[in-house]
């Protein structure tokens, strides 16, 4: 019997870099990215950063989507390169997140309310600079 | 290692789990919060549980587990009359002083195989027969079925 199977999964998601959705008990659900955890908390890198408790923990799993890439458990400490979406990191607000399809955590709109929010600051830039000219 | 009156009690819990394991029993796993899951369980761990639902694996604390429903029978536990009738005995003998209410209390419910019911933290009520219980856990039979209920899920138990 392990004494600590959470430790081991949350290991597990944090180097593979999946996707997780982590269920509170109050039934909200947290998707995104483990960013770091300890024994009391869980860090995790959605679309913000949040910290969650651990003791408010009930269940974690990772998104559907992601979990056909894993490999069975006996070769699970070597993540497959090939199978690893590419993760650009500057660009990855510019195009529609393939790698996150779920409704709930990250839907289109949060994307495009990003884009619009940077294309807006783009132009606000762009006008401060002809002015200045 | 001295093994006290309490642990030396079959352990309902890890033995109902291995077994699902072994077999492949596909569990039906209620929460706290009135979540449910359902599928096979691939780990155990002391505090938390794998189980595979749907293709993916899912990890479940036992803090926050209220029951374990599996459709069949998966530890069958001795007819207590005959073989450990004497062994209960002493078990609660040996305290007369201080009387442990609630053994003496399931003890009698299987013995005398009475309907309880159950009612849990979040609202919800059973009933069902005792079959068995641990330091944390109730094994209920219930048509055909067998359920583990975890105590710390439970207010109240009714005869």
């Amino acid at each position: 019997m392990e004494t600590n199977l959470l430790d081991r999964m949350l290991d597990t998601y944090l180097t593979g870099r999946t996707s997780v959705t982590v269920t509170l008990r109050n039934k909200i659900r947290v998707s995104g990215r483990i960013k770091a955890f300890d024994s009391y908390v869980i860090i995790m890198d959605g679309h913000k950063q949040e910290i969650l408790y651990r003791h408010a923990v009930t269940c974690v799993s990772p998104l559907p989507q992601e979990e056909h890439k894993r490999q069975p458990a006996s070769s699970r400490p070597a993540p497959p390169a090939k199978t690893a979406p590419p993760r650009p990191e500057k660009s990855a607000s510019h195009q529609p997140r393939q790698t996150q399809p779920q409704p709930q955590a990250l839907s289109p709109s949060a994307t495009e309310n990003l884009n619009n929010s940077m294309k807006d600051g783009l132009l606000k830039w762009m006008q401060e600079q002809k002015a200045e000219k | 290692m001295e093994v006290t009156k309490e642990e030396s009690r079959q352990a309902i819990e890890p033995q109902f789990l291995s077994q699902a394991q072994a077999n492949g029993i596909k569990l039906h796993i209620g929460q706290m919060n009135k979540t449910e899951h359902e599928g096979i369980i691939r780990d155990i761990g002391r505090y938390e549980i794998n189980l595979e639902e749907n293709g993916r694996t899912v990890t479940i604390l036992k803090q926050e587990m209220s029951f374990l429903t599996a459709p069949h029978p998966v530890i069958i536990v001795p007819e207590p009359q005959q073989t450990s009738g004497p062994a209960d005995q002493a078990l609660v003998e040996p305290s007369p002083g201080k009387p442990n209410i609630q053994q003496e209390f399931l003890d009698k419910a299987i013995k005398e195989n009475q309907l309880l019911t159950l009612y849990l933290i979040n609202g919800q009520c059973i009933r069902a027969h005792i079959e068995a219980y641990d330091s944390f856990t109730i094994l209920l039979k219930e048509d055909g079925k067998q359920h583990l209920y975890y105590k710390h899920s439970i207010t109240t138990i009714n005869r």
